[in-house]
């Protein structure tokens, strides 16, 4: 579904990713985890294009994602993307936040896009919440807003950028149960967390990243019962 | 004072109107307006330019707007006084003049504002925005400059504020405004300047004053609002630092 070649990103002369090649499988999900400055989040950021590469590949579904004819926009709307400080545009309700790329990207009428839009934020247990202000919502509410804004474009690949670390402890447990079931149903997801416990039941591989290398790609099984190289086994020690 | 008021209060209102031509606060007021109404747009216009990220747009508006910022406003009520028509042979009346010349001030000085309002836009929402697929012209009118511009409200009455005084110097070119007909009594009275000029100052003090406290008042509800979004969108210093 997506696969990275040799991809390489420096930031002027600091490399962030060196030679990563890897492959997030349809319908899986792959926790991307790691130290502090290891690259994990540049390399979700790189697969809509959020950073642009210097050197290698990324396809998805067999496109690259830079291939001519395939503009950034139309890329960027057909891969969800969830960051850590939701990113959710404050002047807007739920409902307007979660309609405004299918009316302004995809030309829904004003209708159709809400009775998506309310489909959707029911889907995520915020159906009474539609109407409510960013700044009226839970750390935890205003996150699923911000998944069920990226999901109601039913994107072919959802990236999700340490979803829960903005987040007080108490709400990061109702953001995992919503991606746990979207796992489920099986959307295909990159993931970075630190949350080991979570990884440890929802995704279907588990890559390691050091200093901007794809150090270890594993099951989970196998990265958790220690079989991800030495440097894998460490992390997971420290956590 | 209260002698002036009663004898000129409707030359001070609307000038010689409709035995001549309009003007007194009527006027100030209309030529206050019609630079804000204009002024706005182009504020915004290079205030989006500026942001736009495009250095052979934005450098020169850049160099502009300091340029039109380091002069003294009646350097343009001349520039364009004597200027226009020695370069295009048409004579602008008092009036015009004011409001060209203003328009070309407020434009330089409002786009400023307008663009401190679009740089305070937390980048997340933009990032946001890109990660959608949202493209420029739906970023900035649904996204950008609706938060802007609301966040910018009270700096902009305000600035409506220092337009209307402004139009006062309008006086040194015979346009026909608030300040221009407080001389004509003046003129008429001949011995009571503080009286005349008394009125005049208290009739600004009001006006501005009101704008000055709407802006304020707007100021502490978009605070207040403010407030309560910034509550809810508090990332944890940990978290924040985390990459």
């Amino acid at each position: 579904m997506i696969r990275f070649s040799e991809v390489s990103k420096f930031y002027g002369a600091l490399p962030a990713l060196r030679g990563v090649s890897g492959e997030v499988g349809a319908g899986e999900v792959t926790v991307v985890c790691g130290p502090s400055g290891s690259g994990k989040s540049t390399l979700i950021r790189t697969v809509n294009r959020l950073e642009p590469i210097n050197s290698g590949q990324i396809l998805i579904g067999g496109r690259d994602i830079h291939e001519r004819g395939w503009s950034v926009n139309a890329l960027r709307s057909g891969v969800g993307f969830v960051f850590q400080s939701f990113g959710l545009f404050q002047h807007l309700n739920a409902l307007d936040n979660v309609t405004l790329a299918l009316r302004h990207v995809r030309g829904l009428p004003r209708k159709e896009a809400e009775a998506l839009g309310l489909a959707q934020l029911e889907r995520l247990g915020l159906a009474e919440r539609a109407r409510q202000m960013p700044s009226a919502l839970s750390g935890g509410q205003q996150q699923r807003v911000a998944i069920a804004r990226a999901l109601v474009m039913k994107p072919a690949v959802l990236l999700l950028d340490e979803p829960t670390s903005a987040l007080d402890p108490e709400m990061v447990g109702e953001v995992l149960r919503a991606i746990e079931a979207l796992a489920a149903d099986g959307l295909t997801m990159m993931c970075v967390t630190h949350e080991m416990g979570f990884a440890q039941r929802v995704a279907d591989r588990i890559w390691f990243m050091e200093r901007g290398e794809l150090k270890a790609d594993a099951t989970t099984e196998q990265f958790f019962k220690g079989e991800a190289g030495a440097r894998a086994r460490e992390f997971l020690k420290q956590i | 004072m209260i002698e002036i008021i009663q004898k000129y209060w409707l030359l001070l209102l609307i000038g010689q109107y409709p035995h001549g031509p309009l003007g007194g606060l009527a006027m100030t007021l209309i030529i206050a307006l019609t630079v804000l109404v204009i002024s706005m747009p182009l504020a915004i216009a290079i205030a989006l330019a500026r942001t736009s990220g495009i250095a052979w747009l934005g450098r020169p508006l850049a160099l502009l707007v300091s340029l039109v910022r380091g002069l003294p406003f009646l350097m343009f009520v001349f520039w364009v006084y004597f200027g226009v028509p020695a370069l295009f042979g048409i004579s602008l009346g008092g009036t015009t003049t004011m409001i060209v010349a203003l328009t070309i001030y407020e434009a330089a000085y409002i786009s400023e504002i307008v663009r401190a309002g679009i740089e305070a836009i937390p980048k997340g929402q933009i990032e946001a925005a890109h990660a959608l697929g949202v493209r420029y012209g739906v970023r900035t009118l649904r996204i950008v400059l609706p938060q802007a511009l609301f966040n910018m409200l009270p700096s902009l009455i305000t600035q409506f504020a220092s337009i209307v005084k402004e139009t006062s110097i309008g006086y040194i070119i015979s346009a026909q405004e608030l300040t221009f007909a407080a001389t004509q009594a003046n003129n008429l009275e001949i011995t009571k300047p503080a009286a005349v000029f008394g009125v005049l100052a208290a009739g600004y003090y009001i006006l501005c004053g009101g704008i000055a406290g709407i802006a304020k008042m707007l100021e502490r509800r978009i605070l207040q609002q403010r407030q309560r979004a910034a509550a809810a969108e508090f990332v944890p210093l940990a978290a924040a630092v985390r990459t």
